[in-house]
Order: structure tokens, then sequence, then C-alpha cells
């Protein structure tokens, strides 16, 4: 681990020493090949169809309409993990509106397509915001029940026409050419479409954005506490679904001319959310193979499925899909993306030489891209004590640097309480700490270390007392905006995002540094490609710092234990925290490691950060801490020196055990050792 | 296009008892609240018996009744028909069968994935419904079927108040039902078994319960609760293929605003929303009830959206 890089470098405004693309492996070129790929199966509908006998161009209209609403399903539920079923909501609010503003206000049929994918996503982003607070299954269901209201308020509702429909007046057309329903030119402009919401989509998902969507799925803790806003992601996800979804149904209405709610039954969410899985959920370019798959295999079972049983033939279909999605989730969970990518690694292992070579330079771009981008002089001690100036006024007047006599007070926790229902898991802990200082925190399991971290970093609400960061009180507030004030943590048990590549997961922890929206990304404006380079770069020096930058291109689950436990810390410093809380950094790091470990903690708090850290390798606390607050059963039993504390009758007797203490020969056992008196039981943490 | 879609006849098909007996007095509207609240209590109990086992919310609940109405159809008949079995008899082979069926689909589906997470589990669960509905399509067609009350006559009068028949028999067996699970749950072996492993998955491990054989007893005993409702359901509505959904939605609905925690809630919740329905229903003007399902839906996201005190804190504390 090096001491000596900076984990401010690479801020805005530092020279780009490397092209963001080696670093994320993103080109603005680089969705043209599976935009190809797409194009070419999509754009020979009307070819290869009708030659297959029982398909025909109108079901090529359905292939690029449902792409689209699949595509809503794996942003919403492959990307970000939410499960919302009102597809046919949205797919009925395009195709409605398009028509009702037609036949009401006259309007042009563009302009009621964009109304109404306005409207829809604004809808959206009033469900999104009423309904994210739910958990998983929780929203899957009551999203049904909206897709069910809306269904019904179709059918009922006079301003839909009701059970027989509604007209929707002239076709679109761009200048003299009319594109209407029945004719070839209209299957175009849908495959246009369903191209252009690939892109989206996949520009989006690829992104600083698209991280933090991927966070969020992986780990909605662990992202707020890099400061990403969970629900603002949510939505942003399920309103670029329901605009995608309502431009769909705008299409669809112009393609069958009178609407009626039959078309936007739930079965339509269930059909879409069946062509989602079996496309692949976690895959863009997965999306509009699973809507082939489906259709073909659907069209296949009505055409052939009466000559083997006589009965009537679309009765299939239900049972048909049902059967599908099952097998599709038992035997091949990854969708037909993952049989894509298994052929990629097979064609490629053909050559396995080729194979190796590739891989390795591939990682080792990767490193040596880092090299470039972090040979840059440091120059963060002054640059983070200004910026604790910038979040502590009032007490910053005489920060002149690490010599300060009087180093201003970043966190402060007062009489912080926390019960669950009955038990006191926290009695009144204070605690302050400031720039520059270590404060250990010892204490048997159980003594709530780990549930006083999360009411410092707003993952546990205290019941009471106040926490105030460089001055703000933020008792109460969310972790992602606990985050804002310059506070990063790791966790107990590592809360990585384990299918994201290292660099990915340390970049989510510099999220805040940057701003690049969903707009930015999807329509790859400067400021995408400027935001990334940063986060890469600011990424690549929280890599360097703890060692890590050789495995940056490594999915993060496939470390081992000790490693992952430095990607975390790396992540928690990408942020550039004026406070950082270690929960048991040390813990599986051999003793050489966590001696690394040692320096980096006090290179750190050299350069004014202040720390807090739980920790049960005793000598390596010890080494570190400046002041050590012992815990037992919630209480604070004392704050002291390191040396003070080794001799406290009351700390001997509840945590550091009763028999003779020898810190050096229980150091010994190696780094991860515990005390005596301390099990492998897990901590309690909430 | 839009594929089986346009197959689907309306799931408005499926109406609720009191369109049936007319819109008449408040004490028979709220009596006709209460035998609609009856059957989703019993759908509620089922989603709940199966979420505390295993934590999955079985989307398949409303299709599990269907199944046991269709059943008891099949089995009991039509009036005339000379080879129908007696009702009893039609009734406890549908319960038993769709038991059986619940107790299978856990095996072959969920079970082999039980260590995903909630989302993809639910996920399976629609595909189980898709095959029951499937499944009673392809015989059925999009035809509706009905069965005569358990026992004949014309609706009696308690205390003033018209009551048919059959409401009584479908509130009387589900406090039956409900004796019999409370019972079940605290006084036998596997009842309470089948609490530890909700209590505790872990600790019933290790005191020797296989939590996982109690996974498919779970569904099981969903599936019997719901067969159960939709058996006891039919002769007072149409059992038609779709009409699994809309109650999964209700069930779902009670099973939060009674708190989604204890058997009772669920009960209490299932009444209280048979109940609202009832009322919003049969005083609403016209032009509003023609919503049916809707409105009270509707009524209820909001209410649990502004304040959602029902659902459980287990469910809302994110765990780190």
């Amino acid at each position: 681990m090096s001491v000596t890089g900076s984990a401010s470098a690479g801020r805005p405004g530092s020279r780009a020493v490397v092209p963001v693309s080696v670093l994320v492996a993103d080109r603005w070129w680089a969705p043209l090949g599976g935009l190809a790929l797409v194009g070419a199966v999509f754009f020979t509908m009307p070819i290869w169809m009708p030659a297959l006998g029982f398909l025909s161009v109108e079901d090529g209209v359905t292939v690029t309409l449902y792409t689209m609403l699949a595509l809503g399903m794996v942003l919403v539920l492959g990307y970000c993990g939410q499960l919302m079923l009102a597809t046919n909501a949205l797919f009925g609010v395009g195709a409605y509106g398009l028509a009702i503003l037609a036949l009401h206000q006259g309007l042009n049929p563009w302009a009621g397509m964009a109304v109404s994918a306005v409207a829809a996503g604004a809808g959206a982003a009033l469900i999104g915001v009423m309904v994210f607070r739910l958990t998983g299954h929780l929203l899957g269901l009551v999203t049904l029940a909206i897709g069910y209201i809306a269904f019904i308020v179709f059918e009922t509702s006079p301003l839909t026409g009701g059970a027989s429909g509604i007209g929707v007046g002239p076709s679109l057309s761009i200048g003299g050419a009319v594109f209407s329903g029945g004719e070839n030119s209209f299957f175009y402009v849908c495959t246009v479409a369903a191209l252009i919401s690939l892109v989206v989509a996949r520009n989006l998902v690829v992104s600083r954005t698209g991280r933090a969507l991927r966070a969020v799925e992986a780990n909605e803790a662990a992202a707020a506490s890099a400061g990403v806003n969970a629900t603002h992601y949510k939505v942003v996800a399920f309103v670029a679904g329901a605009i995608i979804a309502s431009v769909a149904g705008s299409l669809y209405a112009n393609y069958v001319g009178v609407v009626g709610a039959s078309s936007f039954t739930i079965l339509v969410t269930v059909e879409v959310l069946l062509m989602a899985v079996v496309g692949g959920l976690r895959s863009i370019w997965g999306a509009p193979f699973g809507v082939l798959g489906v259709v073909v295999f659907q069209a296949a079972l009505q055409t052939y499925g009466p000559d083997v049983i006589h009965i009537n033939s679309s009765y299939f279909t239900t049972i048909g899909f049902g059967v599908v999605l099952i097998l599709v989730l038992l035997l091949l969970p990854g969708g037909l993306a993952s049989i894509g990518d298994g052929l990629a690694r097979m064609i490629a292992s053909w050559s396995p030489e080729a194979n190796a070579a590739n891989r390795r330079i591939s990682t080792e771009s990767h490193a040596v891209a880092l090299q470039a981008a972090l040979g840059e002089p440091s120059t963060s001690a002054v640059a983070d004590v200004s910026a604790v100036a910038a979040v502590a006024p009032g007490i910053t007047s005489d920060v002149e640097g690490e010599a300060d006599p009087d180093p201003p007070c970043l966190l402060e926790a007062v009489g912080v309480t926390c019960r669950f229902e009955g038990l006191t898991a926290l009695d009144g802990v204070s605690l302050e700490l400031r720039a520059g200082e270590v404060v250990g925190l010892i204490g048997p399991n159980g003594a709530g270390k780990t549930t006083f971290f999360n009411c410092l970093s707003g993952h546990v609400q205290p019941s009471s007392g106040v926490v105030r960061l460089g001055g703000t009180d933020v008792t109460g507030m969310a972790p992602y905006r606990i985050a804002r004030h310059g506070l990063a943590r790791t966790f107990q048990n590592i809360e990585l995002f384990p299918d994201m590549s290292v660099l990915e997961n340390v970049m989510v922890g510099a999220h805040l540094s940057a701003h690049a929206g969903a707009l930015s990304a999807i329509f790859r404006l400067p400021r995408h490609w400027r935001d990334e380079r940063v986060l890469a770069q600011r990424a690549g020096h929280a890599l360097e710092r703890v060692g890590m930058e050789r495995y940056a291109a490594r999915a993060a689950g496939t470390l081992p234990y000790g490693q992952q436990r430095r990607v975390e810390i790396a992540r928690a410093l990408a942020a550039q925290p004026h406070v950082l809380l270690l929960d048991e950094p040390a813990a599986g790091l051999s003793a050489s490691e966590a001696q690394e470990l040692v320096e980096l903690v006090r290179a750190l708090a050299s350069e004014s950060l202040g720390i807090v850290m739980v920790e049960h390798n005793m000598r390596a606390l010890m080494d570190v801490a400046d002041r050590v607050t012992v815990l037992d059963s919630g209480r604070q039993l004392l704050t002291a020196l390191p040396d003070e504390v080794r001799k406290d009758e009351t700390v001997i007797a509840s945590y550091l055990g009763t028999s003779h203490l020898d810190l050096s020969r229980a150091s010994v056992r190696g780094a991860g050792a515990r005390p005596e008196g301390a099990t492998s039981v897990p901590e309690e943490g909430a | 296009m839009c594929g089986a879609a346009l197959v689907r006849t309306s799931m408005m098909d499926w109406m609720p008892t009191f369109f049936a007996t007319g819109i008449g007095q408040l004490p028979e509207t709220l009596a006709s609240g209460i035998v609609n609240g009856c059957i989703y209590a019993l759908a509620a109990v089922s989603l709940l018996v199966v979420y505390n086992v295993t934590g999955v919310i079985n989307f398949a609940v409303g299709d599990f009744l269907m199944a046991g109405a269709m059943l008891t159809l099949l089995f009991a008949g039509p009036n005339g028909d000379p080879h129908r079995l007696p009702l009893a008899v039609a009734v406890l082979l549908a319960v038993v069968i769709v038991t059986a069926l619940g107790g299978l689909l856990e095996l072959l589906v969920i079970h082999p994935r039980r260590r995903q997470g909630t989302i993809f589990l639910l996920i399976l669960t629609i595909g189980i419904s898709s095959v029951l509905e499937g499944g009673a399509l392809i015989p059925t067609g999009s035809l509706t079927y009905g069965l005569r009350p358990f026992t004949s006559g014309p609706a009696l009068s308690i205390a003033g108040v018209l009551l048919p028949r059959q409401d009584l028999w479908i509130v009387g067996s589900t406090l039956i039902v409900m004796g019999l699970l409370w019972y079940g749950a605290t006084r036998t072996r596997i009842g309470k078994a089948l609490r530890a492993c909700e209590v505790n998955p872990t600790a019933a491990r290790l005191v020797g319960i296989r939590v996982d054989r109690y996974w498919t007893i779970a569904f099981a005993l969903g599936a019997l609760l719901a067969a159960f409702a939709g058996a006891i359901l039919v002769p007072v509505t149409y059992a038609t293929y779709d009409m699994g959904i809309p109650i999964t939605l209700k069930a779902f609905v009670a099973w939060i605003l009674g708190g989604a925690e204890s058997p009772v809630g669920a009960v209490a919740g299932g009444i209280g929303f048979g109940v609202l329905e009832a009322v919003v229903l049969g005083y609403s003007p016209a032009s509003v009830a023609n919503y049916g399902d809707a409105v009270p839906l509707l009524l209820l996201i909001v209410a649990l959206v502004i304040r959602r005190r029902g659902l459980t804190r287990q469910m809302a504390v994110t765990r780190v």
C-alpha cells in the first residue's frame, strides 16, 4: 500500500493524462456493434418472417414495440432491481394519449406522441416518488395493482371510449410521407424507434447514472453511503422506461387505428416481464432477442399447436408463457444474453493463446492507464484542509495545516441513544473527532459499535441524541445526505457491489465528485465524458492508495476477502471524505497487510481526515489511535488515551479479558486474532 | 397484435357478490362486505402463511383459489348432471388436489431456486400463476361457470337482515377453518415447526427442523386455504379462468392492511377490505361505481403510500 499517493488529485480541472476510454472501456462507437446486429435482424424481418410461414410483418411491428417495453423492464428491474409491473398502464397512456389528443385537441400525432410521453414520464415520476419507499416485492404488487386500475379505467372511462375504444385520427407523417399502420413504411418507423431506444438505454446504463443504478440494485445501503440517492436513480430509470413505453404505445395506436382496452391488460405486463426474462434481465442487448424469441414461440404455438391438440389455438398461449417463464428462470436465469456471452467466450477460446494475450493486455492496459493517470504531484494535505474549511465554517479561522494546535471538530456525537423494541443498543454515547485525529472504538461483540456507526452514517435513526458533521446537525438525515456532508464509511461485513468491476465500485464511491446526469449520459454530452474521466482518475488514485490498482478490471465479488476490504476502503476514500468510519478494516488482513493499513490510516490522518475505527486487532488499533472509546452493552465505559485504556480495570473486565493482559501475545496469534472473551459470533449490527 | 391479450375476456366478469344480490340497505351491504371479506381473509392468510415461512409473496394465490373453484365445479357438476359427486366429496377432492398441486409446484419450481432473492421467487410465482390460468383455460375456455348454493332455500332473515344461505356457509366455514388453523398452529407439531421456521429459520434448523421441507408444507397449506375459499365462493359468483389476479391483488391489499404480520391481522384486513369495497361501491354514484375494483384498490394504494404503518417494520428496515 502506498502512502504517498494522493486521494484528491484528479479533481475537476486536473490534467487529463489518459483518455477515459482506456479506463472505462467505453467509446462513443461502442454500441454500434450491438446496434448493427439488432438492426440487421430487425430490418430484415419483412423478408424472413413471411418466409417462416407462420409470421407476418405485423409480428415484426409487435417485436419492435415490445422491444421498447422490454427495455423499460430491463432498466427498472434488471439494472435497478425494482419490480415495477405497470408496463401496461404506461403503454396505454402513450396509445390513449395520442388518440385523445388528436380527437379532442386536433393535435398533430407527433405532438400527441410527445405530450403523451411527457405525461407518462411525469406520471411515472409521481408514482415512483410515492411507491419507491416500498421494498421489492411489495412494490411489485402495488404497481401491478396500479396497472390493473389503469386497465379498468381504460375500459370504463368515457374519455377512452370505454369498451369500444377510440379512433386515432390521422397517421404519423413526415412531409408528404404518411406512415399508416398497414404499410411497411410504418414498420421501419417502429424499427428506428426501437433501435433509438436501445441506444438510449445502453448509454444510460453505461454511465455515472448507470453505475448508480447498479449500485442501488446490488446494495442500497452501501450505495447510499457513497452519496447515491437511491430514490432519485430509481425514478430516473422508471421515467426513462416510462417514456420509452409511452412512445411505443403511441406508435401502437397509430398502428391499430382504434385503441381498445383489451390491448392493455395486466397480461401485457406479464408478457413483457417474460420477454425481458427470456432476453436476460441484466442485458440491454438481450431484450430484442427475448422479445423475438417469445413472439416466434407464440406464433409457432398458435399455428402448430392445434395440429397436436385440437383446441382453440389461442388457449395455449397463457400456459405456454408460464411454462417458458418458469423454465428460463430455472434453467437459464441469465436468459438468451448468457448464451450470447457463452458463445463469445467459446469463440474466443478457439484460440487460447490469443485469448490469454488479450486478457493480459486488457488487464495491463487498465493498470498502465492507472499508473499514467496517477502520476500527478500530490497536493492533497492543503487541499483537504481547505475543503474542511469549506464544510466547517466558523471553526476554521485558524486552520493552517497539519501542525494546527487546535484542529477543527469534524464530527460530534452527543448522547446518541438507540433502542430497538425494548433493547437499548446504544445508551448516551458521545464522541468528538477533530481533523487529523484517529479515534478507536472497541468493545465486546454486541457492545453497539456498529450500531453507533450506523447512527453516525444515517443507516439507523438514533432514538435521541445529536450528531453534527462540521457544525451541521445531521441527526436522522438519510445516509446519502450525510455522505454529502463529507462522511464516508466501510462496513463490517464487506458491502461491495459484487458484479461490478473494482474500478466501477470505487467510481461509485467518487459519485459525488461529478454531476453528469441521465441526459448527459443518454446523449453522450461532453460533460459525460469529462465526468467519467474525473471519476475514473479519482477512483484510480483511491485504488492506488490501497494498492489495488492492478485489479481495477476484476469483478469485485471475485476478489479474496482481504482485497475486498481494501477495495471498500478505496471506495470510501474516493469520496474524499472529511470523516472516515472504518468498521473492522483489519479483519481478514495478514499481519503485514494490517501494518500497511496502519500506515495508510496514519497518512490519511496527516492529511487532516478525521477517522473513527472499530477494530478487534488491538495492536493495530492501539498503534494508530489517538484516543480510544470503549463501549459495553451500549454504554460508553470511557474515552481515553490508548495507554490508559490498556490499564483500565473496567475495560479489562468487560472486554480485554480478566486474565493477565498481554497484548503482545494476543497480537502474535495473528493480525486477525480477537482478544479473549470475544467470540466469533457475528455482531448484532443492524 | 399484443399477443394473447386479445383472447382475454374482461377481468370485470368477476363481480363481488353484492352485485348479484343487488344494492340494498346498509345492513345488507355490510353483510355482503363481510362475506366477500371472508374470501379475501382466507386468501390473505394464505399469502401470510407462505410469506412468513418462505419470504415469498405467492402471486399465484388467486389462481389456487380459481383452481379450487374450477375443480369443485368439475366434480359437483352442473345441476342435473347424473354423474356428479356429492357436494362435500367434490369440495374435499378439489381442496386435496389443489393442496397437493401447491406442494408439488413448490417442489418443482420454487425449491430449486429458493436461495435466490425474493423478487426472483415472486417472478417464479407469476409463472405458476400463468400455468394455472392456462391450465384452466384449455379445458374451460373463456366461459363462465356457476354452482348451486350448498343448501337450497330462500334467504334467511336474521335480525331483520336478509342473508342468502351460501353467505352463511361462507362466513361459518371461514370461522371454522380459521379456528382449525389456530389450533394447528399452536397445538400440533407441524404447526409449531412452521411457526419456528417463521420466527427464526436458523434456530429452527439448529433444533432439527428441516426448514426446506416446511417451504413445501407452507405452499401446500397456502394452496389449501385458497382452494377452500374458491370452493365456498363458487356458488355465489361465476368462476372464470382469469378470476385469480384480481383476487390476488385484493388479498395482498388485505394482507398489508392487516399489518402483514399476524393471521388475526390478515383476517381483519380481509374483512375490512370487503366492507370498504361494499360500502364504497354500494354508495358511490354509478359513474364511480362503474369502475368496480379500481375504486377500493385505488383508495387503498393511496392510503398505503401516504401512511404505510400497515407494512411491517422488519420489511422496511434496511439491513447493513
